[in-house]
């Protein structure tokens, strides 16, 4: 049985979580989170830690240069950088609605990459 | 002919001179030697070895304008020594008030750097002359420049050298023009040329242009054509509308005049050349508003990218192409063409730049009242210097501005500032049944800092979701949408305000607008806090910026600062950017923060920093930036618990950005000049449960009030705002005659509302920030002997906000001032 600490990240609060881990240092048990939101956290970033993304693509427009993006659920944080490189190299053609899809289940981990605001041409 | 330093000189055999440089030969008969701290280097290219020059730096500390009145009115002088004219305190033309100069005899007469030294021996210098201490809280920026005196024989000659060489002849001396240089300089210039026409005759016909009675070569190429614009300093063939797009929103410079400075004969073509010749960037926020609007408009005039655009010197750029950052890293590019190095040639016929090496080309963005009372009338003043005649449309606009009883445009509620706190007040005005609502916003869309606030954490309160900052634009806008009688003007700067709520705008499409309002509430939100702020020694390279003036350059240009980052601060601000700059493709050293502890989110220090490795110093500071036209390291020490520099400490740590996250401050320079009645704790104006300033009638909410942390806050407050703005105006808000202060106690750094009307009606929340971190604390509010509230908290901090609700039932009969405290 190990005990480590993480921070939760769900929102701004950032409870301390203590997390136990059992001898295949696999997840079983979590204190220190104030709602539900902080186990499910925890059991996550022991199993696979995910990240939200959030970045800029290019566009078309020379008055918006770049069009703010997000993933609608957190990826894989390991997959983080390469999602970026993948959206480097993609170019919008406005005008886009908010969260109108930009990539779908980017590189195949199921998550769908949409635009954070709407942009006119 | 810039960029063309003369490298050789030799003598042909007709008894002309031929200069070689780096833009090609010159020859010429006469050559007046006007090289400043290099006057004895180029004299020694031509053979006369009479004279040394001995560089002698002095440093300037410069204030405020704010602080100005409460400094001198104009210059105060001490006894001067042999070296200088001693350390002064003294005024701008502009209205600030500097201290300086002291006087270091330099090894490298290119050194311009401030030294931690310098600048202590110029505070004390100053102080001894002030009756005050001096407002070093208040000072935005520091400098040097180098003297040149003249060394003759081992004897240090404090006098000009003017004349004709005695060893070379041909060659006009004028060397060594230390104080009062400046002021003497135009006489000089007149003296010299009659001295060289009366010497030798000059035919008035051939490749020479007259101006003022002074003769000058316009740029070293042929003749202008006589028709061509290029000659005038021109207003004409500038769009009137520019003169007023507001670029420069503390010294309000607009579009306009900053072309024209690129245009004219000898124009400007760097940042640092906008800002010599307009003032652009010397305000108090130190360019961090306006350096990306100006590199941009410098970008489209020259018709270069904006990566090719230069702060000051050849290896200056400011931005790079994120998109290009990959090919950069290719091991084809060479160095060189890195930063573009772009050398700018102008031809007399427009400006067609030639490019030294190019890369990819791609297409360029195109984007980006009674004299006395209102102080913009200073804007046509400079106009009309511009156009050096009467303009007709300048003298409409200057009696549109005259106090004018049948005012041009009124309206019941003006919100200035159309960020989250203005778009909020403006849903809650409407609510409140008002249907005359005008947001007034200087950017070109609504929004405010949001929108280049990409990353995720807004609107968990007040949309019950988890929002990206322009996702919580977007939505706060679309709570205005297809709402009948909510105007909103973009592009549009409000430049005055009166007491009498009338607001002075500028704005392209309507030129100058006098608005009176029955209600005005102010969301103008704050800015950062810039280098000069808190005087980092060393040289000032491109590549200093705030974290803020990255985060805009990254998220809504697609430019990145540079490759290599240190961020000095661990504020939010600060953290988030070590995040975007490394998933941007840049290298991030370390985030350095002078206190012991992190004032940013656990969370933040975890998702943006120990995700990505970047390492945190805390108790560590920058205490020199090292570079000459761009940044290569930056020192930094360790610090005491008072936050004092360890000496010995030092470590060096080579990167070509620094981005400084280092305070945010309410930005009121609009509410100062209204006479509202402001804060020196929060730096924002006093304002009561209604969001009333000390004036009737104007609110203020947001960021401007106070620093808040969540915007779900800064919504609350300004729907509260705009909702009594517009009771007000229905003649609905009624409010007791006297107030009462709400007391900031032991533990309290500050507290908003800082005055309650009474009688108290309703509920009223505080707003709190705490002095400093407590682990389980009691915060507390009481009037007189009675406690009035407590409420137990843990894991107190002073970047997290605290509310505290008073008690309805215990507030009607208050009458008394009340305390809050934090007690642990």
């Amino acid at each position: 049985m190990r005990q480590i600490s993480l921070v939760c990240i769900n929102c701004p609060v950032g409870c301390r979580l203590a997390v136990d881990l059992d001898e295949n240092c696999e997840f079983y048990s979590v204190t220190g989170n104030s709602c539900p939101r902080g186990a499910i956290y925890a059991k996550e970033e022991i199993m696979l830690p995910k990240r939200m993304l959030t970045t800029t693509v290019r566009t078309n427009s020379d008055v918006h240069p770049c069009l703010p993006v997000v993933s609608v659920r957190p990826v894989p944080k390991e997959l983080l950088l390469d999602c970026i490189t993948f959206l480097k190299g993609v170019k919008i053609k406005l005008p886009v609605k908010k969260d109108e899809i930009i990539a779908m289940d980017i590189l195949g981990t199921g998550v769908d990459i949409v635009a954070s605001r709407s942009l006119d041409s | 002919m810039r960029g063309a330093g003369v490298e050789a000189v030799r003598r042909k055999d007709d008894g002309t001179f031929c200069l070689t440089t780096a833009r090609g030969e010159y020859n010429a008969c006469y050559v007046v030697n006007a090289a400043g701290v290099e006057a004895a280097a180029v004299s020694h290219l031509f053979g006369d070895n009479s004279f040394e020059i001995v560089p002698r730096k002095g440093e300037y500390l410069l204030f405020d304008h704010e602080v100005s009145d409460d400094m001198v009115k104009g210059i105060v002088f001490p006894v001067p020594n042999e070296m200088s004219k001693g350390i002064l305190v003294c005024r701008t033309v502009a209205g600030n008030v500097f201290v300086g100069p002291n006087a270091m005899v330099l090894e490298d007469r290119l050194d311009t750097s401030v030294t931690a030294v310098g600048q202590a021996e110029i505070i004390a210098g100053g102080q001894r002359l002030m009756k005050n201490p001096l407002p070093l809280g208040k000072a935005i920026t520091e400098f040097a420049g180098v003297r040149a005196a003249i060394r003759i024989n081992a004897e240090i000659k404090e006098d000009f050298l003017i004349g004709w060489s005695k060893a070379v002849p041909g060659l006009y001396q004028v060397a060594g023009i230390q104080s009062p240089g400046l002021s003497a300089a135009p006489a000089i210039g007149e003296y010299v040329a009659k001295e060289i026409i009366k010497e030798f005759g000059m035919h008035s016909s051939g490749t020479v242009a007259r101006r003022g009675g002074i003769v000058c070569d316009t740029h070293g190429g042929p003749l202008l054509e006589k028709n061509s614009n290029r000659g005038n300093v021109g207003i004409s063939g500038i769009p009137m509308e520019l003169f007023n797009r507001i670029i420069c929103r503390c010294e309000k410079i607009s579009e306009g005049e900053i072309i024209a400075a690129i245009r004219r004969p000898c124009g400007a073509v760097t940042v640092d050349g906008v800002k010599r010749r307009t003032r652009a960037g010397m305000g108090r926020c130190q360019g961090g508003f306006c350096v990306g609007r100006v590199a941009k408009i410098l970008a489209r005039e020259l018709g270069v990218p904006l990566g090719a655009v230069r702060k000051d010197g050849v290896n200056s750029s400011i931005a790079i192409h994120k998109e290009k950052f990959g090919e950069y890293n290719s091991a084809k590019m060479s160095p060189s063409s890195l930063d573009g190095g772009y050398l700018m040639e102008r031809t007399s016929v427009g400006h067609i730049p030639r490019f030294v090496e190019t890369l990819t080309k791609e297409e360029n963005a195109s984007y980006f009242l009674d004299s006395g009372r209102y102080k913009s009338i200073n804007i046509d003043d400079r106009l009309l210097s511009l156009a050096g005649e009467k303009c007709n449309w300048l003298n409409g606009i200057r009696s549109s501005i005259k106090q004018n009883p049948l005012c041009i445009d009124r309206r019941k509620v003006v919100i200035v500032g159309g960020g989250p706190a203005g778009l909020s007040a403006a849903y809650g005005a409407y609510q409140c049944g008002v249907r005359d609502i005008l947001i007034v916003e200087r950017d070109r869309e609504t929004g405010g800092v949001l929108q280049q606030c990409i990353h995720t954490g807004f609107g968990l309160h007040r949309f019950n979701e988890e929002l990206t900052g322009p996702g919580y634009a977007e939505r706060c806008l679309d709570l205005l949408k297809d709402k009948a009688g909510i105007e909103i003007w973009n592009d549009s700067m409000v430049l005055e305000i009166g007491a009498d709520k009338r607001l002075l705008v500028a704005s392209p499409v309507r030129g100058r607008n006098i608005v009176k309002a029955e209600a005005i509430v102010l969301a103008m939100g704050c800015r950062e806090r810039s280098r000069g702020a808190i005087r980092i020694p060393g040289t000032r390279p491109a590549g200093v910026m705030t974290a803020g003036t990255a985060q805009r350059l990254i998220n809504l240009e697609g430019y990145l600062p540079g490759r290599k980052a240190v961020i000095l601060g661990s504020g939010d601000i600060g953290l988030i950017m070590a995040r975007r700059l490394t998933l941007a493709g840049c290298e991030v050293k370390g985030v350095f923060e002078i206190c012991s502890y992190s004032n940013g989110l656990a969370r933040n220090v975890h998702q943006c920093l120990e995700d990505f490795g970047i390492p945190l110093y805390l108790s560590h500071t920058v205490v020199d930036i090292k570079g000459k036209d761009r940044v290569t390291s930056v020192v930094i020490a360790k610090v005491d618990s008072a936050m004092k520099p360890i000496s010995g400490t030092e470590f060096e740590v080579e990167c070509d950005t620094l981005l400084l996250s280092v305070g945010l401050i309410p930005e009121n320079e609009l509410t100062r000049e209204a006479g509202i009645e402001i804060s020196p704790v929060t730096g924002g104006p006093i304002v009561n449960q209604y969001r009333e300033t000390s004036v009737s009638g104007i609110f203020a909410a947001g960021n401007v009030v106070q620093v808040h942390d969540l915007v779900d806050f800064v919504s609350e407050e300004a729907e509260l705002a705009g909702e009594n703005a517009a009771l007000k105006v229905q003649d609905r808000l009624i409010t007791g005659e006297t107030s009462i202060n709400v007391k900031s106690g032991p533990g309290i750094r500050s507290c908003v509302p800082q005055r309650l009307r009474v009688p108290i009606v309703g509920t009223v929340k505080l707003y709190i920030r705490a002095a400093k971190n407590f682990k389980t604390v009691e915060v507390a509010a009481s009037t007189g002997e009675r406690g009035l509230i407590a409420k137990k908290l843990k894991a107190v901090r002073p970047s997290e906000m605290i509310t505290l609700e008073l008690p309805v039932e215990m507030l009607g009969d208050v009458n008394a001032d009340i305390m809050v405290e934090l007690k642990e």
